[in-house]
């Protein structure tokens, strides 16, 4: 028993491994689409996006000013490492990696269709380029014809091809040919999500919108309106959440469409190409300031808003709400969510200048001055983000691909096996898999013992 | 009833790791000590750690109502469950027990992290509640179980390097050859894995918050431990990369893992760290 290395048609052909990605061009084309300034590309980029995992990203000029000093706020500021991921450096390299995947990709087409297409062509598989198993000798059994397709039909290869010749007999089987596909897949895969990611943020928008049930509210850069017909949190016994639930009616005015529904967390309202998601919830209260001429002005005041008005030296800011309100350790603090002691932490502002920061509850009369400041009818409202994001499903069919892709090139591997019975009996097999060859070549080879059909 | 789920998960859970710590010292001493006879018990001990193990995460989701992937010392447990069995199906596979010695250690260190974080059992917010979780998180179980077989072979396969002098080694350890294509396909599998890892991540993330990529920390640490091995695989094909780059290569792979899965919920803010 012996064995040669294989050499199989799509070595022949100059398809193996070892061609890919290393002919033609010049040095300076070989940057755009090479395989190393691929992976060159690919680890500046995760190297230069743990920056922004250590560098807080999208906050106020002010923020980084406080946070950060000397060399290092210079750094942030010139080479915009307050948001790495839109900073121009990181899209000319994000732009880089795609053409690189797009001319790989369009460099590869040629070959694998050759490779795809490559007959089954058994004069080109002689016997010295197989695997040489042994002697077929009578004793074990079958004619070696019918070995040999035996131990074909073993390995797995329920079909193949064969053709009688002056020499022999000849056979030959392929297997999981799909797997060629797979890396170009996986490639195109990736390349569809970077396209369309950026698409989406180029052709997308995002908008919120924030209101009390029986409100209406414009979707910014939008024609639409959203009319806010019912908020309600779903509580569990320990007030513990277990859903937000906002319905709705969408709507265009102009035109007439009108759509309604109901969004809550992890099930958006899907409409017009929009989504719109259920993303937070708050107190809004009805505060009244009465001026020192007697005059009374009323609004809806949202967490966080300060209630101002032209003319007016004193302000109000809404810094919280306790629905149910205690203190603990010296802190205010809400014993369960619902409205059994409300309070409003606030700040009062004279001139901008912070002059009070007290606790009042409803209709209790915050006065400073000749203003009075009362708030009423607490109640929850609702923040919903709308999205509109054309790139969401073809990026998702990338990624489709890119796993199909990935899972044909792993466990969809292209195999192959030829067979040769000489005239006097030799039995020739040979298998070639461009993937782990080693597992391939051994579990041939113990097929071959188990089948006793050598010596 | 969830009282008593969670006491039969207790049971379970220490007796999984008393077992996994058991398989670690018969592993490491039928490695050290060269007695093969240990190796065979090592494998029963880290099944028998395996079975208990199982029943401690199939007690505590009956207990909570629940697939055991919402919280850190949940995915914990179900990281170190999902290395065990990464582990038995390649030594059942390839028959190399020796494997066992640079393996079992992962398995306890990620169960040690496991028994130190609460296990409360609390309801799930709501962004929380979605079957995307499960697909996410369990997807994230496998990846990360190969990645860590990945990385004790390649402990092995550094080790193996270092002694070829040794006979013991030489008998007991598979060839270079065979262990650097062990590696390759646990990181194979590993990433095929983790791709899915990130995709239900970024449906789960579209469907809960709006978006399905926000550049949060958790995920960049994801995107980057999928590039690392990404180099590693095409690193492998375009300059024949294997050996012993590759093993190191696949050890600073899983140093990475490691960092997006404690390091990211622990030092960096994100929107991930709920799962605290």
């Amino acid at each position: 028993m012996g064995s040669r290395k294989g050499n199989s048609p799509v070595e022949q052909l100059g398809l193996g491994t070892g061609t890919i990605g290393k002919k033609s061009g010049g040095r300076i084309w070989g940057v755009f689409y090479g395989m190393r300034s691929g992976m060159i590309l690919l680890a500046l980029v995760a190297a230069l996006s743990i920056l922004g995992t250590l560098i807080p990203q999208g906050h106020t000029a002010e923020f980084y000013a406080q946070n950060f000093s000397g060399v290092k706020l210079s750094a942030i500021q010139f080479f915009q490492l307050d948001r790495v991921y839109s900073a121009w450096w990181y899209g000319f390299l994000i732009l880089m990696l795609s053409i690189n995947l797009i001319l790989c990709n369009l460099r590869r087409f040629p070959k694998l269709l050759k490779e795809w297409r490559l007959p089954m062509v058994p004069e080109t598989i002689l016997p010295q380029h197989g695997t040489f198993y042994g002697t077929y000798t009578a004793p074990f059994g079958e004619p070696p014809k019918i070995a040999v397709e035996t131990f074909f039909k073993r390995a797995g290869f329920k079909s193949f091809k064969t053709k009688e010749t002056t020499d022999g007999l000849y056979l030959y089987a392929s297997r999981c040919k799909a797997g060629l596909l797979g890396s170009w897949l996986s490639h195109l895969g990736l390349l569809l999500i970077i396209v369309f990611f950026f698409i989406g943020k180029l052709l997308g928008f995002e908008a919120f919108v924030y209101g009390v049930p029986g409100t209406d509210q414009v979707v910014a850069g939008t024609p639409y309106r959203i009319a806010i017909e019912a908020f309600d949190i779903e509580y569990r016994q320990d007030y513990s959440i277990h859903q937000y639930l906002t319905d709705l009616i969408l709507y265009d005015p102009e035109n007439g469409f009108r759509a309604s529904g109901r969004t809550q967390v992890n099930a958006p309202f899907r409409s017009q190409g929009m989504s719109i998601y259920q993303n937070g919830t708050g107190w809004a209260l009805d505060v009244v300031m009465q001026k020192a001429d007697g005059s009374e002005i009323s609004r809806t005041l949202y967490t966080s808003e300060v209630f101002e008005e032209p003319g007016e030296s004193i302000a109000l800011h809404y810094l919280a709400f306790y629905p149910d309100f205690i203190m603990k350790d010296g802190q205010p603090y809400t014993a369960t969510p619902f409205l059994n002691r409300p309070v409003l932490l606030y700040s009062l502002f004279e001139e901008g200048r912070q002059v009070r920061t007290n606790v009042a509850m409803p209709g209790e009369p915050i006065r400073y001055g000749d203003t009075t400041f009362s708030f009423y009818q607490p109640r929850l409202f609702t923040v919903l983000q709308v999205v509109r994001d054309p790139g969401t499903i073809p990026a998702g069919a990338g990624g489709m691909l890119l796993l199909t892709g990935l899972f044909l090139s792993f466990y969809w591997v292209p195999k192959s096996l030829y067979g040769y019975v000489g005239a006097d009996g030799k039995v020739w097999v040979s298998g070639f898999t461009k993937k782990n060859p080693i597992i391939y070549h051994e579990s041939l080879s113990a097929l071959w013992q188990t089948l006793k059909m050598g010596e | 009833m969830l009282e008593q789920f969670l006491g039969i998960e207790s049971l379970c859970f220490y007796g999984a790791l008393g077992l996994y710590f058991a398989a670690m010292v018969l592993y490491l001493a039928f490695f050290l000590g060269k007695n093969e006879k240990l190796g065979r018990v090592a494998t029963y001990v880290l099944w028998g750690g395996f079975i208990l193990h199982s029943l401690a995460l199939v007690s505590r989701g009956l207990g909570a109502q629940r697939v055991p992937l919402s919280n850190q010392y949940e995915f914990a447990t179900s990281f170190a469950w999902g290395i065990a069995l990464v582990y038995l199906i390649f030594e059942r596979r390839y028959s190399f027990r020796a494997m066992g010695a640079f393996v079992a250690p992962v398995i306890l260190l990620i169960i040690g992290y496991a028994a130190m974080q609460n296990k409360d059992v609390r309801p799930l917010m709501p962004a929380l509640r979605s079957l995307w979780l499960t697909f996410h998180v369990a997807t994230a179980v496998v990846s990360y179980g190969a990645f860590g077989v990945a990385f004790g072979v390649s402990g092995m396969y550094l080790l193996r390097d270092r002694f070829q002098e040794d006979d013991f080694i030489q008998r007991h350890l598979p060839t270079l050859g065979k262990l650097d294509m062990i590696s390759y396909r646990a990181v194979a599998s590993g990433y095929f894995f983790l791709t899915l890892v990130i995709i239900t991540g970024a449906i789960w993330a579209e469907s809960a918050w709006g978006r399905y990529w926000a550049w949060d920390p958790k995920e960049t640490w994801s995107l980057i431990t999928w590039i690392i091995y990404a180099i590693y695989l095409h690193m492998r094909i375009v300059k024949g990369w294997s050996g012993k780059k590759a093993a190191v290569f696949a050890l600073i792979g899983f140093i990475c893992v490691l960092f997006t899965y404690v390091g990211v919920n622990t030092l960096l803010p994100s929107i991930h760290s709920y799962v605290n």
